[in-house]
């Protein structure tokens, strides 16, 4: 499948599972309030005050780097399981950073937790920052704080969390994900183990 | 991000050791319990380039010549970093063209064009990205970092500042720090002061890393970059993915080498430096394909 048809596919599922940048908001004094998707929390992502960033800018460009955010989070997290294809969540990534995501797959996405059945949101919060020379932003910094309440085949249910940064560049025509620095736990698994004396 | 990476990793470090002695802590015999694991890991990466690239920074003074000339290699793949210090009385043919005169005056005289061939046929390394500032550039780059910690390797009082420099930590505001850059009256002169730049490099690198994860700041020190600094070839966008990319940057993997040279005299009459041309060679030989000095300084 070529690049323009995993988007597409990307595309489908963002509108299914999340039903778009669920908010925006201009500033981080106006909490969003963020519908509630069947696939659970909302995308909710709000902005830093740029000076000379307006409010029209400042909202379409919190949906420009949302789409991203949205298509990264649906392809490495969400859908409908048992999946394989996490590596759809890279589509936004630059090619280089695509294949060198692959060796991290387990930790930019759900790669590494077996036996899945379901996934559901739980929090999906994203601040941005904008690289803005000469008024015109050409770079961001979104920081993530995102949950999933993961199902496994025995019914158990755990929370995977990723935090960090992802960090993404405008070129002439979209948004690429230049590079990520996430950090993650994955809760709940429990392990029997015999004590002795 | 960075101390949280740290945390993950002494945590995966210590959990084997936590699993054995949670197995032979003493009890009332055999028994059952549960331990609830976190698995955790971190990933990081940064898209610049391929390999190693090579920044030559350069610092100007007021007359325009450059005292600070510096060549940056960064592996970003494996994190690893090396400076090649080149003195700014370091007298050799620039080009063909300009002839012999100091390395400071490269800049002056032809650009980073110029500046960067003459590092080129110094070290033999061709530099992928040029960068120079002045003192209000440098300024206003330091300001944004906030106080920054430098590792001197001398003790001494700068020069036309109250600045006592000690030997070890020093923590610099922007204006000390740039009364430390220019100070020439150490030991061996422009060799130290050299080394001197290293350190200052590596505790705005660190500093870098430590701010990294405050949302805009990037962003800021990006702004300041772009309207401060003659950033060369490298774009707007270039300089962001620059500044992202070095905080992949492992201190721990950085180091740094100065051209020697012997006293001289210039055909003018002046104080140079004749660079140890082999030397230079031999640095960039060795670092230029991985950023880190296999054979050492000599």
């Amino acid at each position: 499948m070529g690049r323009m048809g995993r988007r597409l596919v990307v595309a489908a599922l963002v509108t299914a599972l999340l039903t778009g940048v669920a908010a925006c908001t201009a500033d981080e004094s106006r909490p969003s309030r963020p519908d509630e998707p069947a696939a659970g929390a909302a995308l909710q992502v709000v902005s830093l005050k740029v000076p000379g960033i307006d409010e029209e800018t400042r909202t379409r460009l919190e949906s420009e780097v949302g789409d991203v955010l949205s298509r990264y989070i649906v392809g490495g997290f969400l859908g409908d399981y048992p999946r394989g294809d996490f590596v759809r969540g890279l589509a936004d990534f630059t090619d280089t950073l695509a294949d060198n995501g692959g060796v991290d797959l387990a930790g930019l996405t759900l790669a590494g937790v077996d036996g899945v059945t379901s996934v559901r949101a739980t929090r999906l919060h994203a601040r941005l920052s904008y690289f803005d020379p000469g008024g015109e932003a050409v770079g961001a910094t979104a920081f993530l704080d995102l949950a999933f309440e993961v199902t496994l085949e025995d019914g158990s249910t755990r929370e995977v969390a990723r935090t960090g940064k992802l960090v993404l560049g405008r070129s002439a025509t979209s948004w690429q994900v230049l590079g990520y620095d996430l950090c993650c736990t994955e809760d709940g698994q429990p392990v029997d183990a015999e004590v002795t004396s | 991000m960075r101390s949280a990476a740290r945390v993950v990793r002494h945590v995966l470090r210590l959990l084997p050791v936590a699993l054995v002695l949670a197995l032979v802590v003493p009890g009332s015999g055999v028994r059952p319990t549960t331990l609830s694991l976190t698995k955790t890991s971190s990933v990081s990466a940064y898209d610049f380039a391929d390999g190693v690239v090579w920044l030559l920074v350069l610092g100007e003074d007021a007359e325009g010549q450059t005292d600070l000339v510096q060549l940056l290699g960064i592996d970003f793949g494996t994190g690893a970093a090396a400076a090649i210090g080149v003195p700014r009385d370091s007298w050799f043919e620039l080009s063909p063209e300009v002839g012999e005169d100091r390395i400071n005056t490269a800049y002056a005289t032809g650009g980073a064009e110029l500046a960067a061939g003459a590092v080129e046929r110094l070290v033999g390394i061709a530099p992928d990205y040029v960068m120079a500032t002045d003192a209000d550039g440098f300024l206003a780059m330091v300001g944004t970092l906030g106080k920054v910690d430098v590792d001197s390797e001398f003790a001494f009082r700068a020069e036309d500042s109250d600045l006592q420099v000690r030997r070890g930590v020093n923590t610099f505001t922007a204006e000390d720090a740039l009364a430390f850059a220019v100070t020439r009256t150490l030991v061996r002169g422009d060799f130290d002061r050299s080394r001197n730049h290293q350190a200052l490099l590596l505790g705005l690198l660190t500093r870098l890393q430590e701010r990294d994860d405050e949302p805009g700041f990037v962003e800021r020190l990006g702004l300041e970059a772009v309207e401060g600094i003659d950033t060369g070839n490298l774009s707007p966008l270039d300089v962001y993915r620059l500044l992202n990319a070095l905080t992949s940057v492992d201190p721990a993997r950085t180091s740094g080498c100065i051209v020697l040279g012997t006293d001289a005299t210039s055909p003018a009459g002046g104080a140079i430096v004749r660079p140890d041309r082999d030397l230079a060679r031999r640095l960039g030989d060795d670092a230029r394909d991985d950023a880190t000095f296999d054979q050492g300084c000599r």
